[in-house]
Formats: C-alpha cells, sequence, structure tokens
C-alpha cells in the first residue's frame, strides 16, 4: 500500500471515529443545558441567582502552599447521623479520615445522576485525590475536615452558616476552599 | 456554591468552584470557576477514572494562581463514560409481582457490588431493604402512607425509601460487567423494573391529590424530568 492510500485510510477511519463518538454523544444526552431534558432546562434556567455586590478576590498564591477544604453541595450525611432536611442552611462536617462507607448522599433533587456516586464517591467529594495531590506536594496540605450544604437551599438562607464555615476555615488554617456542585 | 465562593473569598479563603451549569457560573460570576461539560451529579466526571478526575481537580485549583477577577474557564474534556457501552449487562432477573420480590432477585448483584467497592450507598432511611420494600409494596397497595419510623412523617419516609431503593437498584445494576453509562443504568432502573413502573404510576397518583404537600411529591420528588410521562 502506497502511503498516499495510507494516509487516505487514516483519515477515513479518523473521521468515522469522530462522527461515532459525536453521535453516541449526543443520543446519550450531554448535560450542557441546551441538551437536557427541556422541563430540567426551564428550572436551571429560571433559577433565581444571587447578585453578590462586593466581590472580593484573594490575590493570586501558589498552588504549592494552598492548605485545601472540599465544600460540596450534595446534601452528605454520615451514616449514623439525622437525615439532611431538605431546606437545611447549616452544613455537615466531614473528617478526613472518615471512611467511605460511612457516607451517605441525603439530597433532595431527584434530577441529578447518583449512579456516578454509586460506583465511585471522588466523583462528588474527591478526598482521595486531594490526599494524593499532597503527597506529590503539589498542594502544601489537605484539611482535617471536609464540609456539605444542603445545594437545594436558597443561597441568601446560607450567608450566616457560611461565615461560621469561614471562621472554622481559618482557625483550622485552611486558606483555600474547593467547591463542588452537584 | 458561587454565591459561597463569593461570601468565603470576603473572608479571605481563596475559592475556586467546579461548576455544571455555565449560565449559573456567568450570572453569579464567583472569582475563580471551572466549568466542566459534565452531567449534574458528577463534577469531577467519570466515576473510576482518577486520572481524570485529578485532571479536573489540578485544574481547578490552579486557579488560584491567576490574577484575572473574575476567572471562568472551560475544562475542555467529555465525560468519557457518557457513552453506551454495549458490554454492560443489566441483572438478569424476571418479571415480579411486588417490590420486595424484585429486590429479593437482585439481592446476588447488590451484594456482589457491595463486596467488590467495599462500601455501599444504601441507608439514608436508616431502616433494611426488605421492609422498605415492603413499605413501597403497601403504600402502592392501600394508596396511603404508612409511619415506620416514629421521627419522621410518613410521607418524608417514603422519600428516603426510594431513595435507598433506587440506590440498591443502581448498584445493583452497576454489578454488571463493563463501564455503563448513567443513562444505561436509570432506562432500566425507569423502564425496564417493577420499582420503576410503579414510581411513575405513584407520582401521578400523587400529583391528583387534594394535599398540597402529596402533589409537590409527586410533582417534583419521585420521578427525574428525563423519565416523566
Amino acid at each position: 500500500m502506497s502511503l498516499i492510500n495510507l494516509w487516505i485510510l487514516t483519515a477515513i477511519v479518523t473521521v468515522y471515529w469522530l462522527t461515532q463518538k459525536i453521535s453516541a454523544i449526543t443520543e446519550n444526552g450531554m448535560a450542557r443545558l441546551d441538551q437536557m431534558a427541556p422541563a430540567q432546562r426551564e428550572v436551571l434556567e429560571s433559577l433565581d441567582c444571587p447578585t453578590i455586590a462586593d466581590t472580593a478576590f484573594v490575590p493570586p498564591r501558589p498552588l504549592n502552599q494552598c492548605r485545601v477544604a472540599l465544600v460540596s453541595s450534595a446534601g452528605l450525611m454520615k451514616r449514623k447521623d439525622d437525615n439532611v432536611s431538605g431546606s437545611s442552611s447549616d452544613y455537615r462536617v466531614f473528617e478526613n479520615s472518615w471512611p467511605e462507607r460511612d457516607i451517605l448522599m441525603n439530597h433532595i433533587s431527584v434530577n441529578f445522576d447518583r449512579t456516578a456516586f454509586a460506583e465511585d464517591i471522588n466523583v462528588v467529594f474527591p478526598r482521595a485525590i486531594l490526599k494524593e495531590m499532597a503527597e506529590q506536594e503539589v498542594i502544601e496540605r489537605t484539611a482535617a475536615k471536609h464540609y456539605a450544604f444542603m445545594g437545594a437551599t436558597a443561597p441568601d438562607k446560607l450567608q450566616e452558616n457560611v461565615e461560621r464555615l469561614a471562621s472554622e476555615l481559618i482557625d483550622a488554617n485552611i486558606n483555600t476552599v474547593c467547591l463542588l456542585p452537584v | 456554591m458561587s454565591a459561597i465562593a463569593h461570601w468565603l473569598e470576603q473572608a479571605g479563603i481563596s475559592t475556586v468552584v467546579i461548576g455544571l451549569v455555565k449560565s449559573h457560573l456567568e450570572k453569579i460570576r464567583p472569582p475563580r470557576a471551572l466549568w466542566v461539560p459534565f452531567e449534574l451529579g458528577r463534577p469531577l466526571g467519570p466515576p473510576s477514572d482518577p486520572q481524570m478526575q485529578r485532571e479536573v481537580l489540578e485544574q481547578a485549583l490552579r486557579l488560584v494562581e491567576t490574577t484575572n477577577k473574575p476567572t471562568l474557564v472551560d475544562f475542555d474534556s467529555d465525560d468519557p463514560r457518557f457513552i453506551e457501552d454495549t458490554q454492560w449487562q443489566a441483572p438478569d432477573i424476571e418479571e415480579h409481582q411486588s417490590i420486595l420480590d424484585e429486590c429479593t432477585a437482585l439481592k446476588p448483584y447488590y451484594q456482589r457490588e457491595c463486596v467488590d467497592k467495599s462500601r455501599t450507598t444504601v441507608g439514608i432511611a436508616k431502616v433494611s431493604i426488605n421492609e422498605l420494600a415492603t413499605l413501597v409494596d403497601d403504600i402502592y397497595r392501600k394508596d396511603e402512607f404508612i409511619v415506620i419510623r416514629s421521627d419522621i412523617s410518613g410521607r418524608l419516609m417514603f422519600r428516603l425509601a426510594i431513595d435507598d431503593l433506587k440506590a440498591y437498584y443502581i448498584e445493583s445494576a452497576l454489578a454488571g460487567p463493563g463501564n455503563p453509562s448513567s443513562l444505561q443504568i436509570h432506562n432500566w432502573l425507569w423502564k425496564k423494573t417493577l420499582l420503576g413502573s410503579r414510581m411513575r404510576e405513584l407520582r401521578h397518583r400523587f400529583m391528583k391529590s387534594d394535599d398540597a404537600k402529596i402533589r409537590d411529591l409527586g410533582i417534583k420528588f419521585i420521578v427525574p424530568h428525563l423519565w416523566r410521562d
């Protein structure tokens, strides 16, 4: 086979592969707004987003000086604790050392994927990934505690407890937070 | 989450948001955000893919080094687990007349997945799966809520029960070969199982209730948008 024929064959295979991939993604309904169920898209688009006047911005710092805590909105709870109310404005605390099997999801919404969380908690609450980054000194350290809110609660009801969380983080000498909505 | 970012930043803590709905990030404008093109419910993307999860988390955290205020960056890879896996097989169970029997048939799959993952996400109702299945069978048959935990209402108990039952079915589905997309698992759960068909039927019953709270339960909190009829 000549080089030109080989090149044409490679191009055809590549185009076919890309077409198949795009087709599969489209058929499966990508999670971007324009590819969601219309009713769900409408709900998300009509959500009242808060306007924050004071847009504070902490000066940049090197990643290897970051002491990082995770804050999820997945309505997580410890297995033996009380259930999380659907309108809770409080947050739950999760020791870094607690095993994955002790962490459950108690979010009120049925409109997000839970299969991934069932398979691997790190898609929602990536304590293990963060720990690996600390061990490799990519970040300075991971927090001893991480946190979760109930994401269905209106943001304005959370502010008081976020301020309490901020004090807790500062007391623990945490300087960086990664926020993880679901 | 984006509002929380603003408030934490006001307290002097650097924040990064890993956001799933880009229009919300554009409206609330958190100080630093990484938009990820993944399904709602999986901000770090594909399960059981620590390498890609690490890419997402590290790219997000690197935004603390930027001077641009605010910063919104797109993550440029799609979730490979969105694509249907033809190797995956749903649990091979016969048709059953009760959710309790269906749960019993799924038990070997569920147990295999629990052993494989050393965890289960079933447990928020704090009642055994057999009791939850019986509860939902009874609610379906009697058309009334039943209180089995003294600290919560029958209506809330029902919601916790279906969340635990769905988790039980999802984990049973994950025991099969291959790496299914969420759509494959949910199509099986909502279209091929007795639990799915009964939940859809109960939803319609609740939506006709004279009680506004029960109507609300039916409208919003049983069946996801994509599988509502």
